[in-house]
């Protein structure tokens, strides 16, 4: 009996020291994950998640991007393109008439600077693709010609895009829509505490990490490579974007012509930036706005940015950094490159 | 006599337990970094892992079944994209990574490699831009 109830102890003891062991050690160790969606880079970091969730997460990543993506030909955004001027409504996805809505009253409120009606202006432009060229005024002009005549209908009985010709590109906001859909499959999972995920340079910051301390999110140095930055953000979560003249761009004649087209004069934007980064809960939200904050330049955002509730930090061609009083005391520098200050942030 | 499955004297043994387990996290956490590691993937799936601490000469990877192929440099100090077929070439001037946490994208070949590993707590959690 004496035997039976030492033994009772020792291996309660035993049980105990295991379970002390190792009370700390999974839920501190991230699972991560790698992979390719959206034509993009996609990192994710899950505390409390397992590498089963973030395959989860590519593949709706995936789903998504057959969604929105007006090159798949059987996306919602596809089918919506070709009948173009027929008249008919199309019924779409409920997450398609969702992001077409948000999206389309964001390019009223930037007066046009962030635009879901630019496919045939980024069609003729091609930056990056294998036409990419710069075009004729002729064209830039019939161009911009259609799209301003070109409308979107939403109603109860689907969605109407008009006239002939006209068509959505939704990818100055697809990264940030990534950030979404991965938000919503981390709610599914109550077991995940907190996550990082990274659709391209878009991010999601999604509950905390194990020792409490805020994210770290690096901007990148345009004039560097992919891992050289201006400085780092701390943040207590949301999503953060950034649009910059350097993600795509050719050279002709000595000339460099980057991606973020200006919706009114069918140019590549000229506003005295190189990036904007823009924090703001929503990731299809701060993609956009990072997009029309790049067309409007620093001053004309302002407003923009106060009506969604999000904050943004500026890097000029000068090499200044200024941001809105939000993320002033987030941002250290870096002193790597030595070529960028830090200037007090614009006046509301 | 009924006796109790934990006594008063297991009360001290189960403190000497709790003080145990206190000096292994501490020990765990006082311990030098984890080596650099170079991860290589290619569609998402690692396809090598590379001690660079195993590396004693320049070692160059070209990787099979990749279009735009791609040719990865490993040395002692760092790992970098040597030479690749696509267009844009933003792979190979990314340069050298050294720190962990670095990676650099191959995005038409869908070849990424970062150096995971170091401890680095200086890197930031994610990169925007």
């Amino acid at each position: 009996m004496q035997h039976r109830k030492k033994n009772a102890r020792v291996l309660f003891l035993s049980l105990l020291l295991t379970a002390i062991l190792l009370s700390g050690c999974a839920s501190s160790e991230p699972a991560d994950t790698t992979g390719f969606a959206m034509n993009a880079v996609v990192n994710i970091r899950l505390y409390g998640g397992d590498g089963e969730t973030g395959g989860q997460i590519l593949r709706e990543l995936s789903v998504a991007e057959q969604r929105i993506s007006w090159r798949d030909e059987g996306s919602d955004i596809a089918r919506l393109n070709r009948t173009a001027g027929a008249g008919e409504p199309v019924s779409l996805s409920d997450e398609t008439i969702v992001d077409l809505q948000e999206l389309t009253a964001l390019s009223e409120a930037s007066g046009g600077a962030f635009s879901v009606l630019v496919g045939p202006l980024t069609q003729l432009w091609d930056i990056g693709g294998d036409s990419q060229r710069v075009p004729a005024q002729q064209e830039i002009d019939e161009v911009l010609s259609l799209t301003g005549q070109s409308s979107l209908s939403l109603t109860d009985h689907g969605v109407t895009l008009s006239p002939k010709g006209a068509s959505i590109d939704l990818g100055a906001a697809g990264k940030g829509i990534g950030c979404d859909t991965a938000r919503k499959v981390c709610e599914q999972h109550p077991e995940i505490s907190g996550a990082m995920v990274s659709v391209g340079g878009s991010v999601l910051l999604y509950g905390a990490k194990p020792d409490g301390s805020e994210w770290k999110v690096g901007v990148r140095d345009p004039d560097g490579g992919q891992n050289d930055l201006i400085g780092t953000l701390s943040l207590p979560g949301g999503c953060v974007s950034t649009s910059g003249d350097y993600e795509r761009f050719f050279e002709e004649d000595g000339v460099l012509y980057h991606h973020i087209l200006n919706p009114t004069d069918g140019y590549p934007a000229q506003s005295g930036l190189r990036s904007v980064t823009v924090w703001h809960e929503n990731g299809s939200v701060s993609d956009a706005l990072s997009t029309a904050c790049f067309v409007l330049g620093k001053e004309n955002s302002l407003s923009l940015l106060r009506q969604y509730g999000a904050e943004a930090l500026f890097l000029d061609q000068d090499g200044e950094i200024t941001m809105t009083e939000g993320l002033k005391g987030r941002f250290t520098l870096s002193g790597e490159s030595g070529k960028y200050t830090v200037a007090g942030g614009p006046q509301p | 006599m009924n006796r109790k499955l934990v006594r008063p004297a297991d009360f001290v043994l189960i403190g000497l337990v709790l003080c145990a387990a206190a000096g292994f996290f501490w020990w765990s956490f006082a311990q030098p970094s984890q080596e650099l590691t170079a991860v290589v993937r290619q569609d998402g799936e690692v396809v090598e892992r590379i001690p660079l601490a195993s590396i004693t000469e320049s070692r160059h990877e070209v990787l099979p079944d990749c279009e735009p192929a791609v040719c990865i440099l490993v040395e002692p100090d760092g790992v970098c994209f040597e030479t690749a077929d696509c267009p844009d070439q933003l792979c190979v001037r990314t340069g050298k990574l050294t720190r962990a946490g670095q990676s650099a994208v191959c995005l038409p070949a869908r070849v990424s490699v970062t150096l995971e590993g170091g401890g680095d707590a200086a890197s930031p959690d994610a990169v925007t831009g």
